[in-house]
């Protein structure tokens, strides 16, 4: 009987001091009011120049939001992981963030199988996810409450591109060359669908291979159909060869490209083709908005080098977070998720974040560019 | 029509590289699966001698062709030659070329990186019109040099002492060393013309295709295939071959469907192969330069 007593005895103590620590434990962790915060994207593979890109960024803007106290009481904490681009270890660093590092809100991925695969975890473990550079447009048709992306949809370019060719230049018959991958394919969807809507007629769908080099028989049949506008969907070694081998052929019309392919090389690698090709982008380092001036100097200053877009969609995802966390007043997953949702009248650098049931970011610029000489060059930016 | 004319330069590049496999294997019996990635060197010395050593197109073009000859010449002397002095079986001699070929490739993916680059052409690409036909200046280069070097090939085989020794070893490789030929400066010469050729087809290419580090896999498999529809090993055969499957890839892309312009390209290869599987100009199995 003494000794069962004693035995209760020492359970008890034992339990309340594990109690009382745990506590303790937990009441360490608010009181101190930290979000942090997990970043996962390709720091190294074939897309690691986007993953430095964000990761440069995002921790710039955690490091002025800290030392300006910009979130209230809220201190933001960063984590960062590499996924190569790769799905399997992508959704790997996901749950290594949320298991090991506990974060409360994720940032990514940029491979959009990868965003996908991400999803899956986030989703299960119940905490917001915020893709700053995926643009495939099924992730936000999945059905997935705790999805936001602040990179721009490819149905919003798409939609931009086929109203600037009907209202702007009057385009009646436009041809679409696609590549034939899920990027390409799921542009070439959303371009049909956005001609339907504007009740433009498209007389010629291609596709072509990734790695193809003769895209001449393609651009026959696009000739042939007597396509005022050709849009490309796809990545720039192709654009280029696309453009070069049609003036070869003499093929007058306008061409139209995305996001996907904005980068120097293209062109370079475009020649005197390229000139003139239309493009929608989310970013342009050179701008006179003041919010976009103070994000390019400071990143030039502290990098030594040009900003990307996915580095500035990532900037201004912190800077949502930051936002939301402070009117949330909780880093609690459905509260902070409804902050979340319910952002607005924030000025950033991509545009003014606002989202839509689905979770994507309406209140995105859509910049129109066109190539002049070797830059691109900004004509119109929609608002929405 | 106009398909027709696309298919013209496109046919005497995969014809040049036809060659390069079809003279090595009549002349040493070996399929060289490194052919093309030799394409692709000679596009990348050329860019290298033209962007960056700031020479002229010609002077490239020679010099790329010589050093990538040079390469050919240690591929058989220094991995070729001594496995078959080991006597190993001819699959492995095919195996080692295949590790040559990536081997290469990867050489070409940390030396030059892994963006396409841009080759300047010598002459414009906007093109001529004849009637309604559209051909541009760099096209008929293309198709110009490519039967310079079929000419000064041909010439070479019939009569130069080096060509002289290759087609006999080809006929007869036994009796060749009996009459006092040396087979192993007759491998090093085959080698050597195959992989400027090759290096050849590359620079003529770069300008419209530009240069990465992979371009030798599909510029090769066209190659090999063309060499295959020809005859292996019959050197006018090449030539027809490379030819007709650059017309056949053009016309399918654009009279049938694009995206699957490769599916039906192969596919009526093997319906070719299997009416005709010594190729299309052979009437038997024979082997001749």
């Amino acid at each position: 009987m003494k000794v069962k007593k004693a035995a209760f005895f020492f359970l008890v103590s034992v339990a309340v001091v594990g109690i009382s620590v745990f506590c303790s434990y937990g009441t360490a962790m608010s009181a101190d009011n930290v979000i942090r915060i997990g970043v996962v994207g390709p720091e190294s593979g074939g897309s690691a120049q986007l993953g430095q890109g964000q990761h440069q960024a995002a921790q710039m803007a955690v490091d002025e939001i800290n030392s300006g106290n910009l979130a209230g009481d809220w201190k933001l904490e960063i984590f960062f992981e590499d996924d190569e681009g790769n799905p399997t270890k992508s959704a790997n660093a996901t749950n290594k963030l949320i298991q090991q590092d506990k974060v409360h809100v994720l940032i990514g991925a940029i491979n959009s199988s990868a965003t996908l695969a991400d999803m899956v975890i986030t989703g299960r473990a119940g905490i917001p996810q915020i893709t700053a550079g995926s643009t495939g447009s099924t992730i936000t048709e999945q059905g997935n409450r705790w999805i936001f992306r602040t990179a721009v949809n490819d149905e919003f370019q798409a939609d931009a591109l086929i109203k600037y060719a009907k209202e702007d230049l009057g385009f009646k018959k436009i041809a679409t060359l696609t590549a034939a991958d899920d990027y390409g394919q799921s542009g070439a969807n959303l371009l049909a669908g956005a001609a339907e809507r504007e009740g433009l007629e498209v007389v010629s769908a291609q596709t072509y291979n990734n790695g193809d080099k003769d895209f001449k028989p393609q651009i026959l049949s696009i000739k042939d159909a007597g396509a005022e506008g050709v849009f490309l969907w796809g990545l720039y070694t192709e654009a280029a060869l696309i453009v070069r081998q049609a003036r070869q052929l003499d093929l007058n019309a306008q061409f139209f490209g995305a996001s996907g392919m904005a980068a120097q090389k293209l062109i370079e690698l475009g020649g005197d083709a390229i000139q003139g090709l239309v493009l929608t982008q989310s970013f342009l380092p050179a701008s006179d908005k003041a919010v976009v001036t103070k994000f390019v100097n400071g990143y030039v200053e502290r990098f030594k080098d040009t900003p990307i877009p996915h580095g500035a969609q990532a900037y201004d995802t912190i800077y949502i977070i930051a936002d939301a966390v402070k009117r949330a007043g909780s880093t609690d997953a459905e509260k902070f998720r409804e902050a979340l949702a319910s952002t607005s009248g924030l000025q950033l650098v991509t545009g003014e974040p606002k989202f839509n049931e689905k979770g994507d970011d309406t209140g995105k610029y859509i910049l129109l560019t066109t190539i002049e000489g070797d830059g691109f060059k900004l004509f119109k930016t929609i608002e929405n | 029509m106009q398909y027709l004319l696309n298919g013209l330069p496109l046919g005497a590049i995969y014809a040049l590289v036809a060659l390069s496999y079809s003279l090595i294997y009549t002349a040493s019996g070996v399929l060289n699966w490194s052919q093309g990635d030799m394409v692709m060197l000679g596009a990348y010395l050329g860019f290298t001698f033209m962007s960056l050593a700031g020479l002229g197109f010609g002077p490239s073009f020679v010099l790329s062709m010589l050093l990538v000859a040079a390469v050919g010449v240690a591929v058989q002397r220094l991995i070729l030659r001594p496995l078959k002095e080991r006597g190993a079986p001819p699959i492995n001699v095919v195996i080692a070329t295949l590790g040559v070929a990536i081997t290469t490739r990867n050489v070409a993916l940390l030396v030059w990186g892994p963006n396409a680059q841009l080759l300047q052409s010598p002459v414009s690409s906007n093109p001529i019109g004849i009637g309604m036909l559209r051909i541009t200046p760099q096209d008929l280069l293309i198709l110009a040099m490519a039967l310079l070097l079929m000419f000064a090939l041909q010439y070479m085989l019939r009569r130069t002492k080096e060509g002289r020794a290759l087609r006999a070893v080809a006929q007869d490789r036994y009796a060749a060393v009996l009459m006092g030929v040396d087979t192993n400066r007759s491998d090093a010469v085959a080698f050597a013309v195959s992989a400027s050729l090759g290096a050849a087809a590359g620079i003529l290419v770069a300008p419209i295709f530009f240069v990465t580090f992979n371009m030798g896999a599909g510029i090769g498999l066209k190659g090999f295939v063309a060499a295959v529809i020809g005859g292996l090993g019959y050197i006018p055969g090449a030539i027809g071959g490379g030819f007709f499957l650059g017309l056949l890839e053009s016309a399918a892309g654009g009279q049938i469907s694009s995206g699957y312009r490769d599916v039906i390209t192969y596919a009526i290869l093997i319906i070719l192969l299997w009416l005709k599987p010594s190729g299309l100009f052979l009437r038997r199995r024979q082997q001749k330069l």
